[in-house]
């Protein structure tokens, strides 16, 4: 092409002489041709894609979220004196847990009964706390019961939550697919450690007598879960 | 391994050859006027392209922990966030983004042919860069951003004109015998591989449908569904940088086989050679890219960062700009006979050498621990050799070769100039003006 200066308004011959071979224009048309063909499939797939992952984001993404539950218990027997303050320790070694089992809660119950054969002995008075330790789990949660007493040798029942949320129950959750589902059930760490029950003993003599020491049991119940997700 | 970002080095590049390019196309006032206005045209491409990694600087640097990625800008699925100042910046680069592409339009209408002419042509794609720059950034703000893709079909469109001279071209050279032809097919083929290596390096993965795969993670994380227009938007990006790529290795490699090897043909198979590994990356992350959606998003591995570095980082951020240099010189757009503009030609070609191999060392640098006395030594030994060899170095990019001659087209008035770069300079004001303004009132929120 030369360099001109044209007449015309608007003059278009570049475009015809790019044109005007055929050898060219038919390698064009097959680019082209193949062009379109790798744009039909290829927006068809996305298409399909699109169709699915919107499918998935926008559908009803119910699920019911349901636990396999299984149980580790300990059981530590205490002989405690009149006034004595004493701490029992429970360690949950992560080896203990199964595998796709979390720690949901640690349940203690503390037991003890009048042994002292005395007559007119009246029930002794047993004070149970679950002081904090390094253990991962929910210590503030208005669920635990951390503390409790006794003066009529009923069981004490002590429960910490340690997994976030966990009741035992199935519940409903939302979310895109099973994984993201169970993600907040499937976090390690919590619930292994060092639980530790501290109990403390008031004794009750009747008149003249004396009463000074008293049998505690305390029995640990480690309640596992492995969750699981269907769809509703 | 953290990778140092390119984008800061290449605005810093791009910004100086912009400024270099438009004084020396405004003083040539003896120079061709068609290669005049395409070297402005060239210039402003520059400037725009500069402007925009100026602003992927910013937001790297202000926003480290922010997810920002290419196709936040190009297949607009960026949501507005609340933050005045980023979405400020995004709107800017849809701004931006529209000038490149119709300013790319443009070019491809006068480089290496001019492809119109007649008293009105002229001013009709200086009207037409305008106009469109003006209403498209308004458009894709208020229309919600991703109608932005309606852009890659003039993408496609520009695509699809160089790819038509290239074979005109190699048929012409290979077919017809005619060696004066080269000079067209290796211009628009070089052309192709400046403006479109981003999406040629991925041309198998379109193939394959593996880039589906990957933009099903961009899908699940949108708001509302996409229009089957939008994904035929999307598909015809990637097929802007497919079919130039899938003709021009075909004709590279038929050319190489019955006259050797050039530098178009070099290149041109080292794109096809990291496309072809991209994909097999693309099967290796799969995982991940789903990840979003089959399981929960998870990041891409260390590896992955450097390879991109190293493929398309380098290849948009630094070896761009010197393609870009190298035709502008190759082609005569800008006039080098003369010892003033010879001068500031040589402090284009050193400048952009010494900023490419230095940020080239560094980036080898953060990705590999070597002592910082080792990459100062290889940055002295660079040095010693540009300034050594700066004559023969300068030589071989303005050598003479029959492409200068190809480059022809009609008369354009001397106001056309001055009225381009008024234009575009106003423009450039507009598109920052109009990103602070609606961002500040909260469009697209």
């Amino acid at each position: 092409m030369s360099n001109k200066e044209s007449e015309a308004e608007f003059d278009f011959s570049g475009f015809t002489q790019l044109l005007d071979d055929r050898t060219s224009n038919m390698a064009m048309v097959v680019a082209l041709t193949l062009s379109l063909v790798v744009l039909s499939y290829t927006t068809i797939d996305l298409a399909n894609l699109n169709e699915e992952v919107r499918g998935l984001v926008e559908g009803d993404n119910s699920w019911d979220v349901s636990f396999e539950l299984q149980s580790l218990t300990f059981q530590e027997t205490v002989v405690m004196v009149d006034g004595e303050q004493r701490q029992v320790d429970f360690d949950v070694d992560p080896s203990d847990v199964p595998e796709g089992f979390r720690v949901g809660n640690i349940r203690a119950t503390v037991s003890y009964s009048e042994t002292s054969g005395l007559p007119a002995d009246p029930a002794d008075s047993v004070a149970a706390n679950i002081p904090q330790t390094s253990m991962q789990a929910q210590w503030s949660d208005d669920n635990n019961t951390l503390s409790g007493s006794s003066n009529d040798a009923n069981d004490i029942e002590l429960v910490l939550r340690t997994h976030p949320g966990f009741t035992g129950q199935s519940l409903n959750a939302s979310g895109l697919n099973e994984y993201q589902v169970l993600q907040p059930w499937l976090v390690e760490g919590f619930g292994t450690g060092t639980f530790t029950v501290v109990l403390e003993l008031n004794t009750q003599s009747p008149p003249f007598l004396n009463d000074s020491d008293e049998e505690i049991v305390v029995n640990v119940e480690v309640v596992m879960f492995k969750p699981s997700a269907t769809p509703v | 391994m953290a990778t140092e970002s390119l984008a800061p080095v290449a605005a810093i590049t791009d910004l100086i050859l912009g400024t270099l390019t438009i004084v020396l196309a405004n003083r040539a006032v003896n120079h061709d006027p068609h290669k005049r206005f395409t070297a402005l045209l060239f210039g402003w491409t520059f400037i725009f392209i500069g402007a925009y990694y100026v602003i992927i600087s910013v937001i790297e640097l202000q926003y480290p922990d922010g997810v920002f990625g290419w196709s936040l800008i190009q297949f607009g699925t960026f949501a507005s966030t609340g933050d005045g100042t980023f979405d400020a910046l995004v709107f800017m680069l849809y701004g931006l983004q529209a000038g490149i592409n119709i300013l790319t339009l443009a070019l491809a209408l006068h480089l290496p042919f001019d492809l119109g002419s007649g008293r009105g042509w002229n001013s009709a794609i200086i009207g037409g860069v305008g106009i469109y720059t003006i209403i498209m950034p308004i458009v894709v703000i208020f229309g919600g951003f991703s109608i932005t893709v309606v852009q890659s079909f003039m993408i496609f469109a520009t695509s699809a004109i160089w790819t038509m001279i290239y074979i005109r071209g190699i048929v012409a050279e290979l077919v017809h015998g005619d060696e004066e032809a080269r000079s067209a097919s290796k211009g628009a083929g070089l052309l192709l591989i400046a403006f479109y290596s981003g999406t040629m390096i991925w041309w198998l993965s379109t193939i394959m449908l593996a880039n589906n795969e990957w933009f099903s993670g961009v899908i699940s994380q949108m708001s509302e569904s996409s229009s089957i227009f939008y994904l035929l938007g999307v598909e015809t990006l990637w097929l802007s940088g497919l079919m130039p790529l899938a003709v021009v290795v075909l004709g590279e490699g038929y050319r190489t086989f019955k006259k050797g090897a050039s530098l178009l043909s070099v290149v041109i198979f080292v794109v096809a050679v990291i496309g072809f590994i991209n994909y097999f990356i693309d099967i290796a992350v799969s995982d991940i890219l789903v990840s979003c959606y089959e399981t929960e998003c998870k990041e891409l591995p260390a590896a992955y960062r450097v390879w991109e570095t190293l493929t398309t980082g380098v290849l948009s951020y630094l070896f761009v700009p010197m393609l870009f240099v190298y035709i502008l010189i190759q082609y005569r757009l800008i006039d080098t006979s003369s010892d003033e503009n010879r001068n500031l030609l040589r402090i284009m070609i050193l400048l952009l050498l010494l900023i490419v191999s230095s940020s080239f060392i560094e980036m080898i640098q953060s990705l590999i621990p070597v002592p910082q006395m080792v990459t100062a030594s290889l940055l002295a030994i660079a040095v010693a050799f540009f300034i050594g060899w700066e004559e023969r170095i300068t030589g071989w990019f303005v050598e003479e070769s029959a492409d200068g001659e190809a480059v022809s087209g009609d008369i354009i008035l001397a106001q056309s100039f001055n009225k381009f770069t008024v234009l575009m300079s106003v423009v450039l004001v507009y598109i920052i003006a109009i990103s602070w303004l609606f961002a500040a009132m909260g469009v697209g929120a």
